[in-house]
């Protein structure tokens, strides 16, 4: 009996999260066939397909993760991805809007992208987006190697004062209050909603 | 002490830097978002493996910029100090700052901050070294030692010597001569 499986998982990040659940797999002697951010394909020789997805299902909760389900759920899910993958790299610079951005690469109409995204997960891609970006701002900061000023260039702000307003909006602390204070508040990326 | 870690942004990212920790035997206080809290200090080895093996997972070890210039303070001072037969037209400061192209202020907290002295006391330890070694040579008088190290007068000079060693030039000269020739004796 070999077959093959493919899941979608909720909640992946980074390259780390691969190597997590490759080790957890692994130590359940499950075949990895190919894993990326959000998608996991196993081989399996010597259980059914209930056995699988519940011995896979149990490993991921352990870790945070969750599969995915529905179709919506793997929309979102693509939709997170694109946009953590999108200030991945230092400088940001967004050529074309988040929103053209997010329907050309899904193959999907922003607006009913939009709306699976608010109404499943009570935040707006836009604020969901905004969200992200802090996150990264204060990883910046905490790392004291950059000012202001160029983290704000970095993450295609246009002016320091933009980035200042809308970090203290989401954090209701100002930057330089977050920097002097001695235990930076980061988010898990997959826990910022 | 902590270290800085580039790149961490979820859970699977803390397990993964604990896993690489307790590889290397070391004991940690808190793994956060981006810094560690590790018991004791971190040897030069451990560093550069740690730095390795979370290359490996795509995270980066953040080099301490902080030391790496009060590494290059410190050279300056040393070269300024012992190296040179004459000493800068210009003040310490202005020649630090230029030389390394930053705001002395800047440098000078930076200096506090990681070495516990500041750039001003350290430069005045060096000299006394200088001085000392010059005395022992005995080429040159008191006097000369002072102009050479363009102290203002030799009151100043002996003055500052008894502050960090706790002896006047002679009564050093005197006893360290004491010494040698006591061990040339033997």
């Amino acid at each position: 009996m070999d077959s093959q499986r493919e899941y979608w998982i909720k909640n992946m990040v980074c390259s780390r999260c691969l190597k997590v659940i490759k080790q957890e797999l692994e130590q359940i002697k499950i075949q990895v066939i190919s894993i990326e951010l959000g998608r996991l394909t196993v081989r399996t020789t010597s259980m059914n397909d209930k056995q699988i997805d519940a011995q896979i299902k149990e490993a991921l909760l352990a870790n945070g993760f969750e599969i995915a389900i529905s179709e919506v759920e793997v929309f979102i899910e693509e939709v997170k991805l694109a946009l953590i993958e999108l200030i991945k790299e230092l400088p940001v610079h967004l050529k074309v809007k988040t929103s053209e951005h997010l329907a050309s690469k899904l193959h999907h109409d922003y607006k009913s992208l939009s709306k699976m995204f608010s109404k499943k997960e009570n935040i707006t891609i836009e604020k969901y987006f905004i969200k992200l970006k802090i996150e990264r701002v204060k990883e910046l900061i905490q790392l004291q190697q950059l000012v202001f000023s160029d983290i704000a260039y970095l993450l295609d702000y246009s002016s320091v004062n933009h980035l200042s307003r809308q970090f203290k909006n989401i954090t209701g602390l100002s930057m330089t209050d977050y920097k002097n204070s001695q235990v930076c508040e980061r988010n898990f990326l997959d826990e910022i909603i | 002490m902590f270290i800085y870690i580039k790149y961490m942004v979820s859970l699977r990212c803390k397990m993964v830097v604990e896993q690489e920790l307790q590889k290397l035997g070391l004991h940690f206080v808190s793994v956060d978002l981006g810094t560690i809290e590790i018991v004791g200090n971190i040897t030069d080895f451990q560093r550069e493996q740690l730095r390795k093996n979370l290359k490996a997972c795509g995270l980066e070890l953040l080099e301490d910029k902080r030391k790496i210039m009060v590494e290059k303070i410190k050279a300056l001072i040393i070269e300024m100090v012992h190296y040179s037969d004459e000493s800068p037209k210009v003040n310490y400061s202005d020649y630090i700052s230029e030389q390394l192209g930053y705001d002395y202020t800047y440098l000078a907290n930076t200096f506090s901050e990681v070495k516990g002295i500041t750039i001003q006391q350290y430069i005045i330890l060096n000299k006394i070294q200088r001085v000392k070694q010059l005395l022992l040579y005995d080429e040159l008088n008191l006097t000369e030692i002072s102009y050479k190290l363009s102290y203002s007068s030799v009151a100043h000079l002996s003055n500052q010597f008894k502050n960090v060693t706790g002896f006047a030039p002679s009564y050093y000269k005197k006893r360290k001569k004491k010494r040698i020739e006591r061990l040339e004796d033997l």
